[in-house]
């Protein structure tokens, strides 16, 4: 039988609102790391931001490039020297039952060299009728390797939202 | 040893002849999310066509980022629909199409599903890459994932994978 290679690490199921989630005690044990979000955010509005932040720094770290469809419309923008890269979700203003799907992904996360760090995902705020789709290339330019995660939401992760964190193996 | 995530539910490869589609049936509601990959050359410019649960009702809307030829990357939305796409307009069908789509959450039976899916093709002179944010507006779970085109060419393949 093959080796298996995507492993789950650890998962959050909200069951209570929550203002951030932390994922901490990271092993280094994997190439890449893969983290899955089904979520929305209290706050009464249609998308809202988050933000990933690793190892608990909050220095300037931080930058990355989106590509995004919102409004019928592609967008664009650079975001260099930031202290967290910025995401979107939607929020209470969207249908109650929708979440917002996000993946990112972090390559070599254990290796004492920046990180580059994908992310893709989206919702519809309307069914139908719009809604938010991006990429982002980001870097994160510590070289310490990634052993705590922290997103953090405008107002509160709604109950119910979801975090799941895989590692990934290439042998 | 770890545990194992991602598990091959069922794999399909299209021999002998070619078929208008193909169906993933009797999803076990054991995982948390579904991956299906999908390569090959279609009929209709390698457009395909998803539903799920058998339903052709209006459940289907969609929100796309997308490059196409040398243009910048531009949306489009769709009203709900009775299937999904997830092409900007017309690819050349002259080369496979590589399709990922990634369903979270396919077996809660409360909430709207979406789908995040990344699909591209290229021809060698032009050639386009998609994000398409999907959703299914319905509360059922997901047991059943069929793809359609006009014509599912000899030798593509579909995968199901648990996650």
């Amino acid at each position: 039988m093959a080796n298996a290679t995507y492993a789950l690490i650890s998962s959050q199921v909200l069951g209570s609102n929550s203002a951030t989630v932390t994922f901490s005690s990271i092993p280094g044990t994997y190439k890449d790391l893969v983290l899955i979000i089904n979520a929305r955010d209290t706050f009464n509005s249609t998308f809202l931001n988050y933000t990933f932040q690793v190892n608990l720094d909050t220095t300037t770290n931080y930058s990355y490039t989106t590509e995004y469809a919102y409004n019928n419309a592609g967008n664009s923008g650079n975001n260099g020297a930031t202290n967290g890269m910025i995401f979107s979700l939607i929020g209470a203003a969207a249908p109650a039952n929708l979440f917002s799907n996000n993946q990112i992904y972090i390559s070599n996360y254990a290796a004492a060299t920046t990180k580059q760090i994908i992310s893709k995902g989206g919702s519809e705020d309307t069914v139908g009728n719009g809604g938010f789709t991006g990429i982002i290339a980001g870097l994160y330019k510590g070289t310490s390797a990634i052993t705590t995660i922290t997103l953090t939401a405008t107002s509160n992760f709604l109950t119910g939202s979801s975090f799941y964190l895989y590692g990934i193996k290439n042998s | 040893m770890a545990t194992q995530t991602y598990v091959p539910i069922a794999t399909q490869t299209i021999s002998g002849s070619s078929v208008s589609s193909l169906t993933f049936s009797s999803i076990p509601g054991t995982y948390t999310d579904l991956k299906l990959t999908f390569t090959g050359v279609l009929g209709n410019s390698n457009i395909i066509n998803l539903t799920v649960n058998g339903s052709s009702s209006a459940i289907y809307s969609k929100y796309m980022l997308y490059g196409a030829g040398s243009g910048t990357g531009s949306s489009s939305s769709a009203v709900s629909s009775t299937f999904l796409q997830f092409a900007n307009g017309t690819m050349t069908g002259t080369y496979p199409a590589s399709y990922e789509l990634n369903f979270l959450w396919y077996a809660n039976t409360s909430l709207g599903k979406t789908l995040l899916v990344q699909s591209s093709e290229n021809n060698a002179s032009t050639g386009q890459t998609v994000l398409t944010m999907g959703l299914i507006n319905t509360s059922s779970a997901i047991t059943s994932i069929t793809l359609s085109a006009s014509t599912i060419n000899v030798g593509c393949t579909a995968t199901l994978w648990g996650i």
